[in-house]
Formats: structure tokens, sequence, C-alpha cells
């Protein structure tokens, strides 16, 4: 023994069952971390997986800035990779053709289609120049393979090429068009004979592993005089690795770290309340050495390293334990859940998992070891030698002496009370908390809107000129479930109202009037089926409201209703979005036909027949299969579900699991106490009302407190993440709060039960003398 | 030489009528290697005396000086370091740390003070409380007279100028009491040490230098005439 500090090793050697509480505290939190980030980690990289299918493994996008400038960028030591990807007739308006379909032209390099977009399905790049890459597509509808030829049709002339192979369509080729990829050579021939003038190239640039893309960026923008015009971001991969700019994507991360700290916080008060009632038990001891001539910094260092003393186990175990449930979960989601969950990774170690458990393990214990080593050390002396603690003298209670004894006994250290209220009020703020997570789930994240198409058909320019009769064909085909048509009008002048010149009109059918009465904020829907009626679309900068009056032409229309922001329409800003009947829309428009045909179509679906709705959708209209964007949607939307709501059980768990320990550590801390009065003659009934008194007194004010600063915390949050987005205005989480406390209570009931039986069961003198 | 000097101590308890007053004007002093005992009716102010003594309460009024020094002019962690080094208590439940062992026990205030304990002074400790035998065995291993021998070991380790003992002998049978007296006289004039004992058992007061009795908060009697030896 070289030092008074040794005495915590050997004291939690010989007491290792006094330590288990904490022990199993620590072990929670650190498991909780580990898992719960480890799960994240999983999802993230199963995200960055799709995102980089999906979207690309780039970084930023270059625009409007010159070749030379590119390659300078491509030699600095933090780039991975630039390549240029360039395009004619993007917008499919010129008559290229090959065959009977529409042609676009593309170039890029070699890493583009390798290193970027992996969507190199089959063949090699083209080398030559007569030599080309088609998009997948082209091989039902030209009947082409590699080493075949094709000839594209232009009014400016014919140009044969090989095929060298086959590229998917990513989200840079998603036309409804044969893209035709040739060499930047031939691209650039071709621009002198076919005119550049849509000509646009982008560079796309993906950093090293590990470089700081932030600071990346910024220096490229420093070094070339880029602007935010220059820059675009691959939101989808950059927010994946933390360095989105994007508002919403920052809003997230914030509540994300709020939360967290949240958890933190939990895990605090779980591992405080623990030690402080191992301190309760022992103020004897901690006077004891106050008498030998221990220093205040003395006690608090040896109650601190106690602490740490547990982590030396706990944390290690938190964090196996942690990582065990994680591959467990993601085995789960990837064999049981499956389909659009089978790219989660399984068996792979999370290293933030496990430096965030460790973390969170240790500055947890640090800091939850604050408050019992500052009571520890303010226990004086004297306490050692008399024996007696301090103690407030009770007040009356209606309910007699044990419920007065009981409420004393939570109501004597202001310490004990903070933290016992804490924990209980910790369950409720965290669980309203994630509440708004689970709410905003359902609205941002909801792919499968029963308005949701498959498919649409879209005038090419954007106008209104999509035969309305093609519903009833695209109707009569096999596979279709359901086709629905829109108008659009952009920019309509009214007669200035609250000062806005200019709305846009889109056209809903009755059926997708069904759809949207699920999605109004306030005002009747049911006006708006017909007369000039029309409903406007929730937006902050709207200053539209139910029962507003305004003027198109000599048409006088009322809004009946606001919806919210949930409908997936793109609201301009300053110029609100309407909803009218098609009769109302074609009055004010004298327009009939549809601007976009959605369409829904059967899950299995044969190429055949959804060929056939292409070809009945026509060649110069633009035909869009939403399907795999669906899927896209639809995996995050499942993949987040079940991290907010495992989230949600683990919040369930930490508060049953703290309320109970909190409770039976409270009671093991005064147990002598208990004894002795189950001695002078306290019956069982009084032993249980005293413990019960003990107990409510904690919750009371856990509940008021959590409903309180829960609320705060649950309309903070959803004015952030939900309010300002979609428009809903926040109601006070009855039924939230409701669960919580009924939660609270059913938790409360165990945690007084168990104690309560042992110190009724077990003999008086057991009771007295356990140690 | 004076090393302890009491002056007009009085410690009262609570406020208006329902206060107590638990000492009374005390003062007296004691000389270096005295041995005294403090007796009196149960709630006659004795611990409180003790307590305040060894700086474990505070005094309503008056003065505590050890060697000359006010221990309640020092702040308290000045006090906490000067009681650690200069006064050794033995209480009459022993209060050992469970979990060490005898020798362990012993040095464990020498550790608190960041010093290395002399393993040879320790033996010395050891052999002078007959406990060397028994160096590695914990509390719960010895009789409560080897318990208060080890407490009493505890005490003199630092070789505090000033030793109180409340009631060492109160969990003890006649026998053992008998030892942890004569240990605890033979001990302190090894190293010339001041003693002052509370203790109820007026037979083992016949090895005092002097008792001290206390009644309803005053000190009656300092043993014959005011400050006078009884041998």
């Amino acid at each position: 023994m070289k030092s008074y500090l040794s005495l915590v090793p050997i004291s939690a050697h010989v007491h290792k069952r006094r330590n288990i509480m904490t022990l199993i505290c620590i072990v929670l939190a650190v498991f909780l971390v580990t898992a719960v980030f480890s799960m994240a980690d999983m999802a993230i990289r199963m995200e960055r997986i799709r995102a980089i299918d999906q979207h690309g493994s780039w970084h930023i996008m270059l625009k409007n800035v010159s070749d030379k400038d590119a390659q300078l960028i491509a030699l600095r030591p933090d780039t991975d990779v630039v390549s240029i990807y360039d395009s004619l007739n993007s917008n499919i308006k010129k008559d290229w053709y090959i065959g009977k379909k529409k042609a676009a032209l593309c170039t890029m390099d070699r890493e583009w289609t390798e290193d970027i977009f992996h969507c190199l399905t089959a063949g090699s790049f083209p080398v030559e120049s007569n030599e080309a890459l088609l998009t997948e597509n082209a091989k039902d509808i030209l009947d082409v393979d590699i080493g075949g030829s094709f000839k594209m049709d232009t009014p400016q002339g014919s140009f044969t090429y090989t095929v060298t192979g086959f590229i998917k369509e990513s989200s840079a080729l998603r036309y409804d068009a044969v893209v035709v990829c040739v060499t930047r050579s031939e691209f650039e021939r071709l621009c002198g004979i076919l005119g550049s003038e849509d000509s646009d190239p982008v560079y796309y640039v993906r950093f090293k592993e590990g470089i700081n893309i932030r600071r990346a960026i910024e220096n490229i923008k420093r070094e070339y005089g880029y602007t935010d015009e220059n820059i675009s971001e691959n939101t989808a991969l950059m927010g994946l690795t933390g360095f989105s700019t994007s508002s919403y994507m920052i809003g997230l991360y914030g509540i994300a770290f709020m939360l967290f700290l949240l958890v933190l916080t939990a895990g605090i008060f779980m591992i405080a309340g623990s030690m402080n009632s191992d301190v309760a038990r022992r103020i004897e001891f901690f006077g004891m050495l106050r008498c030998i001539g221990a220093e205040k910094k003395q006690i608090m260092r040896i109650v601190r390293l106690e602490a740490l003393n547990r982590c030396k186990t706990a944390v290690p175990f938190g964090v196996l334990l942690g990582t065990l449930v994680s591959w467990l979960l993601c085995a789960v989601m990837k064999f049981g859940i499956g389909g659009e969950l089978e790219d989660i990774p399984i068996f792979q170690i999370s290293y933030v998992g496990i430096i965030f458990g460790m973390i969170v393990g240790i500055v947890t214990v640090l800091l939850a070891s604050v408050f019992p080593a500052k009571r520890a050390a303010g226990v004086s002396p004297i306490t050692a030698v008399t024996g007696n603690t301090r103690a407030h003298s009770i007040g009356k209670s209606l309910l007699g002496i044990e419920t007065a004894l009981g409420i004393n006994n939570a109501l004597s250290s202001k310490k004990n009370i903070f933290l016992m209220t804490g924990s209980f009020a910790l369950s409720i703020i965290l669980f309203l908390s994630f509440s708004v997570l689970v709410d905003w789930t359902h609205r941002a994240l909801n792919p499968l809107l029963p308005s949701a198409p498959d498919v649409s058909v879209m005038s090419s320019d954007r106008k209104n000129t999509v035969d309305r009769e093609l519903i009833y064909e695209i109707g009569g085909k096999p596979g279709v479930k359901l086709v629905y048509g829109r108008m659009f009008r952009g920019n309509m002048a009214i007669v200035p109202y609250k000062d806005i010149k200019e709305v846009d009109i889109i056209s809903y059918d009755s059926c997708q009037f069904n759809w949207a009465e699920g999605y109004m904020l306030e005002g009747d829907i049911s006006k708006a089926l017909q007369g000039n009626y029309m409903l406007s679309v929730y937006d902050r900068t709207n200053p539209l409201k139910t029962g507003d009056k305004f003027q198109i032409g000599n048409t006088q229309i009322e809004v009946a209703g606001i919806l919210s922001a949930d409908i997936p329409f793109e609201v301009t800003e300053g110029i609100p979005l309407m909803i009218c009947s098609e009769q109302l829309f074609t009055n004010l428009t004298g327009e009939k036909d549809y601007a976009v045909i959605d369409v829904q179509i059967d899950k299995n679906i044969s190429h055949e027949d959804l060929l056939a709705i292409r070809s009945a959708a026509g060649s110069d209209r633009l035909f869009s299969d939403r399907r795999e964007t669906n899927k896209e949607i639809t995996d995050t939307y499942i993949t987040f579900s079940i991290l907010v709501y495992s989230f949600v059980g683990i919040i369930a768990m930490i508060a049953l699991f703290n309320i109970m320990n909190s409770i039976s550590m409270s009671v093991n801390a005064a147990k002598k106490k208990y004894g002795i009065m189950r001695a002078v003659g306290m019956s069982r009934v009084q032993i249980i009302k005293m413990i019960a008194a003990e107990a409510v007194t904690y919750a009371f004010f856990g509940c008021i407190t959590g409903c309180v600063l829960g609320s705060m915390l649950n309309k903070y949050m959803f004015d952030k993440i939900i309010g300002a987005y979609f428009g809903d205005a926040w109601k006070m989480p009855v039924q939230h709060i409701a669960v919580s406390i009924a939660f609270i209570l059913l938790c409360f009931l165990l945690a007084v039960y168990f104690p309560s039986r042992h110190i009724c069961e077990a003999s008086v003198v057991d009771v007295i003398y356990e140690e | 030489m004076k090393i302890l000097d009491v002056m007009n101590l009085c410690k009262t308890y609570g406020n208006g009528e329902s206060s107590v007053n638990a000492l009374k004007n005390v003062s007296f002093t004691m000389d270096k290697g005295e041995f005294a005992a403090v007796v009196g009716e149960s709630g006659s102010g004795k611990s409180t005396l003790l307590n305040i003594i060894g700086g474990l309460d505070r005094p309503t009024s008056g003065k505590v000086c050890l060697k000359g020094q006010d221990i309640f002019e020092m702040s308290e962690r000045d006090r906490t370091v000067f009681r650690r080094r200069n006064i050794g208590f033995v209480f009459q439940s022993f209060h050992l740390i469970p979990e060490l062992n005898v020798e362990q026990n012993i040095i464990f205030p020498i550790l608190l003070d960041h010093k290395k304990p002399d393993k040879e002074e320790i033996n010395e400790i050891l052999d002078t409380l007959g406990l060397y035998e028994r160096r590695k065995h914990l509390p719960s291993q010895l009789s409560g007279g080897q318990q208060q021998r080890t407490a009493i070991g505890r005490a003199l380790v630092t070789r505090p100028m000033l030793i109180l003992a409340d009631e060492p002998t109160g969990n003890l049978d006649s026998k053992a009491s008998r030892d942890v007296i004569e240990l605890l006289i033979r001990a302190s004039r090894k190293y010339t040490q001041t003693v002052l004992m509370i203790t109820h058992n007026i037979n083992l007061t016949s090895s005092a230098d002097r008792i001290l009795r206390v009644s309803d908060g005053i000190l009656t009697d300092m043993g014959g005439k005011h400050d006078e030896k009884l041998s």
C-alpha cells in the first residue's frame, strides 16, 4: 500500500457486491452509447454505399470553371479524382435520333464511369473516336450489343459508332432518351459540327479519405476565387460523412447532438444517483476518514477514483455488449427484414461506436461523481463520532407518521432530491423529445404517400399539353392500378392582395382531393371540390389564410383552407401555391389537358407491360420511372424509423432501469433505518407506505419538472424541424405526456415492489446488519 | 510544558427556548506527556468537550490552543492537516477500515499526509501493541481488544502531541479494557504524548495523572486544586 488511494482497489475487491449497481449503470450507459453509435455507424455505412451507388462517389461539382483550373485542382494533394462531364442536347429538344428514340450526347473521363459513378455495367470505356458507350435502355430500344454499331441522326448529318459497353442510368444520365457517351476528342469534334451552345462542362471532384472536406472546399474557393455558384455539393454523400452545409442537415445534426446530450445526461443522472446512494450508505466511513485527517480534496479523490475504478470493468464490458447487440440488430435487419436493408453490413467493428462508448463511459462517470464526491467530502467528521447524520424534523401528515417519514426521507437532502427528480424528469424529457423525431420521420420521410406515383408522363415543355384522354388509355393497360393528372399554371397574375401579385396553380381531381384531406391544416376541403374556392399550400412566406378573398381576372377566389407542406410539390418563395378543382382551373385558364399524368402500377408489373405504358406516353413526352427513387426514400424511411424507434425503446429501458435503480438504491441506503423501524413495531404495510411515499415524492416532482421542460423542448424541436418546414402548429403533446406518465407510474410500482418485499420478508436482524 | 490550553469554552445547541448549553465556560490546560481522564454522567458534555478539542466540532465561544495555536483561527483545510499531524483519535467503536489489514489501517494517516511509512517505526508500534503477529489480519478477524489496539496504533503513528480517546474501552470486556488502557499509557509515556480520555469506568481512571469531572456542561473538578496533578 503506497498511497491512501490504494484503499480504492482494495475496497473494490472486497466489496464486489456493493459496487454492482453502479457497475450495471456504467455498463448500461456505455452499452447504450456503443450500441446506438455502432448502429448509426452501420446505417450510415449502408446509406453511404447506397448514396455512392445512386448519386456517385464525388464530393463537389465545379461549374463554370476552366479546364486549366480543373487540371490544377486534380494535382492538389487533398484531391483524389477530378473528372469532366459534358453533354449536348440534354433537354432533348433537338431532333437527334437513334432509330426512333431521341438521343443526347455526353462525354466524360474513364474515372467518371469507373471510380465516381461505377456505372459501366458491361464492356469497356471507348478509346477511339468511332467508339461509344450507350445507356442500358438502348439494349431494349435499339436491340444493339457490344461490338455492334449504331447511327445517330442529326439535322447536321449522321454519325456511326461501335458500341464498346453499356452504362446504367445514374442520376446524371436520367433522360427519357438514349444517351451516347463518346471520347472527349470526339465530343469536341461534334461540338464543332452540331453546335456547342448547350455545352456546359462540369467537373466532379472527390477528395481523399480523411481530408477535412469543408476546409478543402474553402481553400479551393479562396485560391481560385470561386463562389457558391461555382460549387455544388453531393449533399447525400457529404451529409453522411458529416460535411454537409445544407441548413437542414446541420439542423438534423444539431438535433442529433442535442439528443445525444440528453442520453448522456440521463447516464450521468443514473450513475450519479447510484453513487450518491452508495455515499449515503457510507457517511460514517467518510466521517471517520475526516476524523483521522483526510482533507475534503482527498475524500473527493477517493470517490472519483472509486468511480473510475469501476470503469475498468464496466467500460470494456459495455463496449463488448454494445458491439454484440449492434451485430445482432444488424443481422436481424439484414436477414429478418431484408429487402431494403440487405445492404447493411454485419460483424463489422464500429470504431466510432467503441470510441464514443468509452469516452461517454469515462466522461459520464467523472461528471456523475462530482455530486457524490462533494457530498462525501462535505460529511462532518463528527458524524463518525456520534453516528448521527443530520436530519430534518418531519412535518405533519394526514396520511400518518410513516407517510411523513417517507416524504421527509425524500426531501432531507437537496442534492438527493435534485438527482432523483432529475432522473424521473429526464426520462420524460427524453421521451417527449424523441417523440418529435417519430413525428418528423412520418412527415419528412414518407415516400409512400397514397399519391406517390410509380411512373409519370410529363409534357416536355412543362405546359398543359398532355392529352387528358391519355389517362383513359393508360388506365386500360395491364398492370396499371391508378392514373391521375394535374394541370399546372405558374406565375398566374392576380389582383394584388397582401403583397401577392401572382400565384402558382395546380388542379386536383377528386382522387387527389381525397388524399389531400389528411393534410389539411385548417379549413374545409369540400368547398374546394367545386365553386371558386382554392386550397393554399403552407409556406412561411405565404400570407394567405382561410377565408381570404382575392381576384384572378374577374373571378373572385376564396381560400377554403390551408394544406400542409407535406404534399410533394415545391413551393417558390413569395409565390403562393394554390390547389383548385379541374373545373375552376379550366374556367381560369381555358386549358383542359394535363401537365403531368401520374401512374401507380403493380409491384410485379412485367417489363413488356411497362414498355406498353411507355410507348402509350409517346416519344415527344417525358417518361419518368420513379420506382428507384421511391425505393431509395423507402429505404431511408425504414432505416431511420428503426433507429428512432430503437432510440425510443432504449429510452424506455433507461427510464425503467433508472427509476427502479434509483428507488432501490435509495431504499438500500436507508435499509438499516427501515430495519430498526420494523424492530420498533412498524408494520409491513407501514413500511411499504413509507417507501412509496418517498418514491411518490420523487415521481411527483420528477413528473412536473419532466412535463414542463419536456414540453418546452418538444415545442422547440417541433418548431425547428416540423413547424418550420411543414407548417403544422405545435400542440401540447398530451398523448405523449400521458403515455410517459403512465410508463413512469408502471416503473414506479415495480421500483417500490421489489425493495419493499425484500425489507418486509427478510428478518429484522438481517435487514439491520446486512452489508 | 503546556501543550493544550482550553479557554472559556462554551457550546450551545439550538436557539431560543429550546437551546441547550452543553459546555459552560470550560477552561483547563494540559502538559506534555500528561494522561487525563474525563468523567461525568451521560449527557454531561464530555463528548462535546472532546470533539471540540479535536476540532471536529466548533465551540459557540472560547478558544482551544494546541502548542499555542488556536485551532479555530485556522482555515478548515489547515485545521484538517493540523489534526492529522497533531491529534490522534481513538473511538469507542474502533472505526477501522474493514477492507484494510492491521498494518494498512495503522499506516493510513501517514499515507494521507503523502509520506512514506518508516517500516521500522511501524514494526515498533506493532510490537508495542502486541499486534506484530496479527499485522496481516483484517479487522473482522480480530477480537475487540485487538481492534482497539489497532485503532490506538493508528492514533500513535503520526506521533501526535495529543491523543483523544472517547470511551476506548466501552465495547470491551474488563480484561481487554485493562490491556487497552495499559497500552495507551505505555505508548503515550514512550512517545511522551498527552492523552485525554473519556471513560465511564471509574476503575480505569486510577492510572490517570488527573481526573476531570464534567457535570451539566461545567468542569467541576480538575483533579484536586486548580491544575494540580493527581499523581
